[in-house]
């Protein structure tokens, strides 16, 4: 027992250290592309193995790659070997560079969104990258299933971390009415995901909102690339009964134990192991 | 003689009352000086610092506006820099919204910043925004702070480009935010030297710079505020001490004025009131209260007792001074009053009469043969004596009469409102009551009595008292006269039968003799020898007045009423003397001069006598004194008598009998003839005891040597009795009536 105790932190340690060692020389290299003529999007690159599938980070929704888990794993993937993009979806901003409030005037959309995942995928296989994996967390790996899902692919597989939908989390009930949808650019206030008080555009803001449970259930289970879900057992963020309408979508899942959203601590080693388990997979 | 006491007056001084209300005046006026002082210096101090200050002002403004750019220029950049500014210069469809709603709630603007807008790169402002224009175009990301005149410190412009990238190479547009200076610098600076709101510039021109701006500000500095309150401290601190002071000082005046000014003025005043005649009893209450200090109680206590020393003092000087006038008043031997007490009683009432007339009766008293009796049987008795008569006197006089005793042996009464018939009463109970009296009891063998003597009249000043006296006292001659009933009353115009005493004609009549002698007549009485020897002429005295010749029984009483003897006897004398030079009298004849012995007190009158010796080898000179006379003035007039006696004259004791002459007087009087008066005479003749003792004396003086003279001879069988006995000479109307010169027989011419 006492050893077992033990091997969680040793495993960390000894997981740390080499990871420190290695990506000590493996700085990300910052790359954007021109989105519009006024907006640029900008990405963290870390070229790798060619060999390998590089991998696409994608960061949750109003975040930005170097939110923790999004640039921890991009580095410790980076550091693997792997190529890993990690770009920041710009939101309408250009070069954003932080996070977007969830009061902000959101001026984006899921569509949007999509696209500039399109380009950076492009631009990756531009790269000479030919087989993509896409890590995405929270809604960005929603957002990576819808991206797959409007753009099929082949030489892709995604992974989503702690995937959830944009039904809002906290007023589960109380988003936006369908009413609503009539605005059009009218800009209406209304939860959504973890966001008590999103502005948007009607359209925009019902762009997220269609991509809640059962859409993302549907693309799962439509899905033409394989899907590996990675959920922890604590991650409160879930909607009700998730692993086992996602287990039902014939998605493969992951559960870490104890692990929350964020992948907290050590679980993003449990991540990171599963990631590379997959990401071995993949590079057969 | 001791000199009185020198007495100290108190110089006028200022009352404590005002010493202590010049002491707080003083005192306050240093407190106010001091503190004008004070706050003066302060004031100076102040000014220092303010210079001092402002320049420390103008230091701390600058900087302030430096820091504040500092902040603006960060503040702005952040606002630029920021991923929604950046996202609304792409996509300004919501500007309006999203300025409105989201720039100033995402905490990156400070709240003094007044307005935000963008600016397209044109500089162009975005819709939905203020229409204001774009000040500048800056390149430098930091941008440009902007000072306007038209906007104001209120309105001061920090514009910033924009760019959609790090390396500022894509513009995206500008910022322009506004602020407030002063709101700024307020919040982002806190100033100890100058009051921010009060920054102000007059400075009118082209935009400028912050920096620029900072030359043109006007402030007011801040008074140091450790100053400011260590200088609100001092004057509140000041003026709590005057306030406490004046409380303190008014407190104080009230309390010494209670305590102790009015504690001393009123000891001042009880000792300014201590009268040596006179006890303020309203003084001594205030003296009874004790004095809140200790020393002051002790000076009160002191004068309190001095005061209670000072009235016993009084009091027991009062009575000392009562018990002194009274024993002043009154006579030590018999207790009555005395000639003291008579003359103040007599001003007392003369003054009460207040120039009203009160009718009086005045009686004198005086006891007869009193200083034989004296003499005879010492101080003591006589001292009994006159005790004796004084009471018998004072116990039957009424209630309100007061005795007085005025002399060795004479006393007075003054009857009020007494007519005669009173007074005559009051003097025969006195006399009565005196002869009541055992005087035997004292070893006196001889009869003591009074003689009083009344006059009445209405006095009103004293004069009028003296007059009444004078008149009294020349009625108590007449009672002294042998035979009287010892009560004589003065009467005016009357007859001497009466045993009254006739005043203004007889004392008119003497009064002119004496100023015209030769209205004085000598009238010669011969004295017959019976047995050889010498005739002798007794001179006697007449006045030849215009009512006649008058005897002398009738100018004697006034003679000796007013104490003329000696005056009446020098005329007496001179006349005689003229007579004698004149030689109207034979030679041989003997010439007798009756002389009083009050008048042998008088030099001039022995000097006339002695002038009269130049004619004894003629005329044998014989100076005859009553015995009554001589003998209360045997002592004093020995002397003068034996001067006469060397001078030649023969000295008759006249009237023997007729007074008090002890054996013992008789041998020691300087005498060499004695007359029998006539009632010794008849005596002689009448026989019986009387007459055998009086012929026994008779031949007793014979074999003494004494030459014998007979007065009254009357007839035929006197004269050869007092023939037979041995009389050396005989007189009287048998013998031969008194004449002038001139006259019918005889022996008057020579």
């Amino acid at each position: 027992m006492f050893c077992g105790m033990l091997q969680q932190p040793i495993r960390f340690l000894f997981l740390t250290l080499a990871l420190s060692a290695y990506s000590a020389g493996c700085l990300a290299e910052r790359v954007s592309i021109q989105l519009s003529n006024k907006i640029t999007a900008t990405a963290n690159y870390h070229d790798g193995d060619k060999n390998r599938p590089a991998v696409l980070m994608m960061h949750g929704f109003l975040q930005t790659s170097e939110f923790a888990i999004v640039k921890s794993m991009a580095d410790e993937l980076a550091a693997a070997g792997y190529t890993v993009l990690s770009p920041t979806l710009s939101l309408g901003i250009t070069q954003r560079k932080k996070s977007l409030d969830c009061e902000a005037l959101h001026l984006h959309s899921m569509d949007g969104d999509i696209v500039e995942i399109q380009r950076w995928t492009q631009w990756l296989r531009s790269q000479g990258h030919k087989k993509i994996v896409g890590l995405g967390h929270s809604f960005g790996g929603t957002q990576l299933l819808a991206w797959a899902d409007k753009y099929p692919q082949s030489d892709f597989e995604l992974v989503a971390i702690s995937l959830v939908g944009s039904m809002p989390q906290v007023q589960r009930n109380k988003p936006a009415p369908a009413a609503q949808r009539q605005r059009g650019e009218v800009l209406l206030t209304a939860p959504l995901s973890f966001c008590n008080r999103y502005t948007s555009p009607a359209n925009q803001y019902f762009s997220y909102l269609d991509w809640g449970e059962s859409r993302i259930l549907g693309a799962l289970r439509s899905a033409k690339v394989p899907v590996h879900i990675i959920l922890g057992t604590s991650d409160n963020r879930l909607p009700p009964r998730w692993e086992s309408q996602l287990r039902q979508a014939g998605t493969t899942i992951h559960m870490i134990t104890g692990a929350n959203h964020f992948m907290d601590g050590t679980h993003e080693f449990d991540v990171l192991e599963i990631a590379l388990d997959i990401l071995k997979s993949a590079t057969r | 003689m001791t000199e009185p006491t020198q007495l100290y007056i108190a110089t006028p001084g200022m009352s404590i009352t005002r010493w202590v209300a010049g002491f707080f005046m003083v005192a306050g006026l240093a407190l106010i000086s001091v503190g004008w002082y004070g706050i003066y210096q302060l004031s100076k101090l102040d000014d220092r610092i303010a210079a001092t200050r402002n320049s420390a002002a103008k230091n701390e403004l600058s900087s302030a506006v430096l820091a504040l750019q500092e902040v603006v220029r960060k503040q702005a950049v952040a606002l630029g820099t920021w991923d929604e500014t950046r996202q609304q210069l792409v996509n300004p469809d919501y500007y309006g919204y999203w300025k409105s709603s989201r720039v100033h709630h995402a905490g990156l603007m400070s709240n003094f910043f007044q307005d935000f807008d963008l600016y397209d790169a044109n500089g162009t402002p975005l819709p939905g925004g203020t229409e204001g224009k774009l000040l500048s175009k800056p390149e430098d990301k930091d941008g440009i702070t902007l000072f306007t005149p038209d906007k104001g410190l209120g309105r001061i412009s920090h514009i910033v480009p924009i760019f959609a990238d790090e390396t500022s190479e894509i513009l995206l547009g500008y910022m322009q935010v506004e602020f407030d200076l002063i709101q700024a610098l307020r919040q982002t600076r806190s100033f100890s030297m100058l009051d921010p709101a009060s920054i102000k510039t007059p400075y009118q021109g082209t935009p400028v710079s912050l920096p620029q701006l900072t030359k043109h500000l006007e402030f007011r500095i801040e008074p140091p505020t450790e100053f400011a309150m260590l200088k609100n401290s001092m004057i509140n601190a000041y003026l709590a001490l005057v306030a406490i002071i004046l409380a303190t000082a008014i407190a104080a005046y009230f309390a010494i004025q209670r305590k102790l000014a009015l504690p001393l003025v009123e000891l001042a005043d009880a000792i300014d009131n201590i009268k040596p005649d006179e006890i303020q009893l309203e003084h001594i209450d205030k003296l009874a209260r004790p004095l809140p200090l200790r020393e002051m109680d002790t000076v009160r206590l002191a004068v309190q007792t001095f005061r209670q020393k000072l009235g016993d003092a009084r009091i027991a000087l009062e009575n000392n001074s009562l018990a002194f006038q009274r024993q002043a008043r009154q006579d030590a031997l018999t207790g009555m009053s005395n000639r003291r007490a008579f003359e103040q009683d007599w001003e007392s009432l003369t003054g009460r009469l207040g120039g009203q007339s009160l009718p009086l009766a005045l009686l004198l008293f005086d006891c007869d043969h009193f200083k034989p009796i004296n003499d005879t049987y010492g101080h003591h008795i006589g001292d009994r004596v006159l005790q004796i008569i004084a009471d018998s006197v004072g116990r039957v006089l009424r209630a309100g009469d007061r005795l007085y005793r005025i002399g060795g042996d004479e006393f007075i009464t003054l009857l009020k409102s007494a007519d005669e018939e009173t007074a005559m009463d009051i003097a025969k109970r006195c006399l009565d009551s005196v002869r009541a009296q055992n005087f035997k009891e004292l070893g006196i063998k001889e009869p003591v009595g009074i003689s009083i003597g009344i006059a009445l009249g209405t006095v009103s000043n004293t004069a009028d008292l003296t007059r009444l006296q004078a008149r009294a006292d020349a009625a108590m001659y007449q009672a002294k006269r042998p035979g009287s009933l010892k009560i004589a009353l003065y009467r005016e115009h009357e007859n001497t039968d009466d045993d009254v005493l006739v005043a203004n004609l007889e004392a008119n009549a003497l009064y002119q003799a004496l100023a015209n002698p030769e209205m004085l007549e000598v009238h010669f009485q011969r004295m017959l020898p019976l047995n050889g020897g010498d005739v002798y002429l007794e001179a006697l005295s007449r006045i030849r007045h215009d009512s006649g010749l008058l005897t002398p029984a009738r100018f004697m009483p006034v003679v000796q009423s007013r104490r003329l003897e000696a005056e009446f006897d020098l005329v007496v004398i001179r006349r005689i003397g003229d007579l004698l030079a004149a030689g109207t009298i034979a030679s041989g004849t003997g010439i007798s001069v009756n002389l009083s012995a009050q008048s042998l007190g008088r030099a001039e009158v022995i000097a006339q006598l002695i002038g009269l010796t130049q004619h004894k080898d003629r005329h044998p000179l014989m100076l005859e004194i009553t015995e009554t006379s001589l003998v209360p003035r045997l002592e004093e007039i020995s002397h003068y008598i034996e001067k006469l006696r060397q001078g030649g004259f023969k000295i008759a004791l006249d009237d023997f009998g007729s007074g008090y002459s002890p054996l013992r007087y008789l041998s020691d009087m300087p005498v060499d003839i004695i007359k029998f008066d006539m009632a010794l005479v008849h005596q002689l003749q009448t026989g019986g005891r009387a007459g055998l003792v009086v012929a026994d004396f008779v031949r007793l003086m014979l074999d003494a040597g004494y030459t014998l003279i007979a007065e009254g001879i009357e007839n035929e069988a006197q004269l050869a009795k007092i023939r037979a006995l041995g009389f050396h000479l005989a007189q009287g109307f048998y013998i031969a009536r008194p004449e002038p010169i001139g006259g019918s027989r005889s022996l008057m011419l020579a």
